[in-house]
């Protein structure tokens, strides 16, 4: 067949990539997005500068990363609402090992170690026990901001190691204008793409959120999969903890407090269905830019923050009900 | 291995008998706590043989499938796939040695292409472990050629048609160069043109030398395209024998153990009023239909798949909006068009699809029968679950429900004793005319037998029943009359008497 040599051909199938990995839904998220610049550029000459543009990144860069684990446990079929709480747990072991030995590598490694502990535990209770996901990461969120204010007795703990690398984490910027908590959020959000997209593991979650029953018929280790989808949703919490720790300079025991609802909230605006199986990071991550952005608009218009929740809760709505009713249609 | 090039491939494998088993089973047996699923099965299967397995509902044929998929593991007996003894411990396993079962339920990621579907089992990867979408395209397409599939590898499968994901789960068996494929009642959701598209399907398997288990409960299709026909009963084997050696009727005996001497009972009856009347009916897929139903009467509708007997009956109960024409219950006009109205007015419809519009199958065979009559057990605003109990098991008794107990969940009944409940939760309402749709699907030949006689039942009571059927034989055994539909309009109308096979098919293309 003359098929290899057809340039025409293997343009298609570029294209066919992309289209892969960029669905329609995912260009009319990145329109949204880019419509929302437009408008707030037009009614604030403060908005389209690059300083504000990468600054709302950078801000956004810690529910980047909680989004994306939301949306790899979603996809998964399973729910992880703890990711809030555990982003101010994991600050603790960070500061207090800092503090301590002055190493900024155990104290990371310390917050990681809490956040998989934590992720292995959700995990269990959901995948191998099968208790309901929803239940068992709500108690977790509890359980765990109540194990915080017990642990610091309702008070931030303050970094005093003072470590130049550590603060660079959340607050430098790459060539004075990226911000570097954008920069690690961009490149894990991309592996983490890639992951899902293009590796035996990510189509495995795929369909393991998609319909365990043939997951399971197929020979997928059903319960180990959606184990690992715990372990995603927590490492990268704790990896946005440590990042929000650097920008707080403390650990702060109130922090995090309902990141695990604005993550969902772009996740499902950024096409992931709650009921597992649908939708892709790209999107997801598109939903947080779009809430990113719209929030930091309307704080530059100087709207009130009551109606940037309103709007915001209108905009998730609307959407989500403009798609399903198109879905309806077909 | 591949399965060879296409113009080599359709030497037909004139006579299977020579070769050696591709599968062999031996001695099988499976227990489940309380009961006896299989016992000591033995069965073997040929290359480019096709080998019909028949049996009731609980005669052990899906225990047998399944161990053949993997799922369950045997209690006892032996596998052999070319003369090699296998031992399953997944359905990975099963795959692996070249067993692939089309179940009922389809198997398939609904979100998934349908090239990705067929590699679920091991995504083909490339550089550096990552998935090669274009070989997966590539491969699905070169398998679609070879089987002369109309497929296209990236569509969604959730957008595909029962009969289409069929040839995904056909073409993943080929994906992974399956030896033994065992289709599970293949055809129970297919329209005629589907079923004989997929007779194309196993006709060029058997070419390519492939063994075929065919699971049905149609005896026109076991005679249509199998070689040997293996009767399970009560999880015993009963016989095996080529088709050409049996009748219809030695077939029933050897699957119900006994002769079923009338299949359609037909008691005469008394006609009366009529009950629905239906004048110049237009919805979106229905073009001026006007019938009339008496009281006491069977009234058959006939039609090919998009004929519109769905639409009829979804129309007349209320469910589906219509543009034009006016339906009359017992007198009464259907307005306003609801379905809160015809349940009022005195008629009901059986869903074919019982299990998603018809029962709660975790609810109690009580809830599920009095769901439409909770009025008649109330009083003074609280229900008295002890009269609803006594309705109940009165209903259970009359149409002799095989049941535990009133409170087990509905799901775990026969189908034939489930769509007993759901005509007890009608009559129990007290209706004037009844739709039933496919009332037989998915049931087996012993209790058909018992819902035939019910509908006969339901009509000497003084019903007005509309039958929709694919299944000619039900049509012609239990109508008094037959109306044929034909692209949303009305082509023929026959009486008993006057009803033939060839007159309707006729009408129904017309």
């Amino acid at each position: 067949m003359p098929q290899s040599a057809n340039p025409a051909l293997s343009q298609s199938m570029l294209s066919r990539t992309v289209r892969k990995v960029a669905g329609q839904s995912e260009i009319a998220l990145f329109a949204s997005l880019v419509l929302i610049v437009i408008v707030f550029s037009s009614l604030s000459e403060y908005f389209l500068t690059t300083r504000n543009l990468t600054n709302v990144l950078g801000q956004a860069s810690i529910i980047l990363l909680i989004a994306t684990g939301v949306a790899v446990a979603l996809i998964g079929g399973e729910v992880d609402i703890s990711v809030g709480s555990l982003v101010a747990a994991v600050a603790l072991p960070l500061v207090e090992i800092m503090n301590a030995t002055g190493s900024m590598s155990l104290g990371i490694l310390g917050a990681l170690v809490l956040g998989l502990i934590i992720g292995a535990i959700n995990g269990y209770l959901s995948a191998y026990l099968r208790i309901n996901s929803l239940i068992v990461t709500l108690g977790m969120l509890f359980l765990i901001r109540g194990g915080v204010y017990l642990w610091t007795n309702k008070r931030a703990q303050a970094d005093t190691a003072y470590l130049e690398s550590f603060f660079e984490l959340g607050n430098g910027k790459a060539f004075g204008v990226m911000p570097i908590p954008a920069i690690i959020a961009g490149v894990i959000v991309l592996f983490v793409i890639v992951v899902m997209h293009k590796t035996r593991f990510g189509r495995r979650i795929y369909a393991a959120g998609g319909s365990a029953e043939v997951a399971r018929m197929v020979g997928y280790d059903v319960r180990r999969i959606k184990f690992f989808c715990f372990l995603i949703s927590s490492t990268l919490a704790t990896i946005a903890g440590i990042l929000l720790a650097s920008r707080l300079g403390a650990a702060v025991h109130t922090s995090g407090q309902g990141y695990e609802f604005q993550a969902i909230a772009a996740v499902v605006l950024g096409g992931v269905s709650l009921a597992g199986g649908r939708g892709n990071i790209l999107g997801a991550a598109l939903g947080v830019l779009i809430l990113a952005y719209l929030s930091n608009g309307l704080g530059m218009i100087n709207a009130p923050t009551e109606w940037q929740l309103v709007i915001t809760g209108i905009v998730i709505v609307a959407a989500v009900s403009l798609d399903s009713y198109k879905k309806s249609k077909e | 291995m591949h399965m060879g090039e296409a113009d080599t491939a359709t030497v037909r494998i004139a006579d299977f008998h020579d070769l050696a088993p591709a599968l062999t089973v031996t001695g099988l047996s499976k227990s489940f706590p309380g009961v006896k699923a299989l016992d000591t099965v033995s069965l073997s299967v040929r290359p480019g043989e096709i080998l019909a397995l028949l049996g009731e509902n609980g005669a052990g044929k899906s225990t047998l499938i399944k161990i053949l998929a993997g799922i369950h593991s045997a209690d006892s007996g032996q596998i052999e796939i070319d003369g090699v003894p296998q031992n399953f411990t997944s359905p990975a396993d099963a795959l692996d040695a070249g067993i692939k079962v089309v179940f009922q339920e389809i198997a398939l990621i609904p979100e998934f292409s349908v090239a990705e579907n067929m590699f679920l089992e091991d995504h083909l990867v490339g550089k550096a472990n990552l998935v090669n979408w274009r070989e997966i395209h590539r491969r699905a397409q070169e398998i679609f050629d070879r089987a002369g599939f109309a497929l296209n590898p990236g569509a969604k499968v959730k957008d595909l048609s029962v009969s289409e994901q069929q040839l995904v789960e056909i073409s993943r068996a080929m994906a992974r160069d399956a030896k033994i494929v065992i289709m599970d009642e293949p055809t129970s959701s297919l329209t005629p043109a589907e079923v004989k598209h997929l007779f194309g399907v196993i006709d060029r398997l058997r070419d390519l030398g492939i063994a075929i288990v065919y699971v049905s409960h149609k005896l026109e299709e076991i005679f249509e395209i199998a070689d040997t026909c293996v009767v399970l009963r009560d999880g015993r084997w009963v016989s095996t024998r080529p088709t050409s050696e049996h009748t219809p009727a030695s077939l029933v005996k050897d699957m119900v153990g006994r002769e079923i001497t009338s299949l359609f009972p037909h008691t005469d009856r008394k006609v009366g009023r009529e009950i629905v009347q239906v004048e110049g009916l237009c919805t979106k897929r229905l073009d001026g239909i006007s019938f009339h139903v008496r009281a006491g009467e069977v009234v058959g509708f006939f039609g090919l798949m998009g004929a519109g007997r769905t639409e009829v009956a979804k129309a007349i109960v209320g469910f589906d909006p219509i543009t034009k024409g006016r339906i009359r219950i017992d007198g009464e006009d259907l307005k306003p068009h609801s379905t809160v109205r015809s349940k009022a007015l005195g008629i009901g419809l059986l869903s074919e699809d019982r299990k998603t519009e018809g029962l709660m199958l975790d609810g109690s065979v009580t809830r599920n029968m009095t769901l439409a009559a909770l009025e008649q057990f109330t009083r003074n605003g609280l229900m008295d679950h002890r009269a609803e109990t006594r309705q109940a098991q009165g209903f259970v008794d009359r149409f002799a429900i095989k049941l535990a107990k009133l409170g087990q969940p509905i799901r775990n009944l026969s189908g034939g004793n489930q769509q007993k409940v759901l005509l007890s939760r009608w009559l129990m309402f007290g209706l004037k005319a009844v739709v039933l749709d496919e009332p037989t699907r998915g049931i087996d030949v012993g209790a058909k037998a018992e819902i035939f006689a019910l509908i006969d039942e339901l009509a000497a009571q003084g019903l007005a029943v509309i039958l929709l059927t694919s299944e000619m034989p039900e049509l012609l055994g239990l109508s008094d009359r037959v109306y044929v539909l034909s692209e949303g309009r009305m082509t023929g109308e026959f009486t008993r008497e006057t009803a033939t096979q060839e007159e309707i098919l006729d009408a129904a293309i017309r």
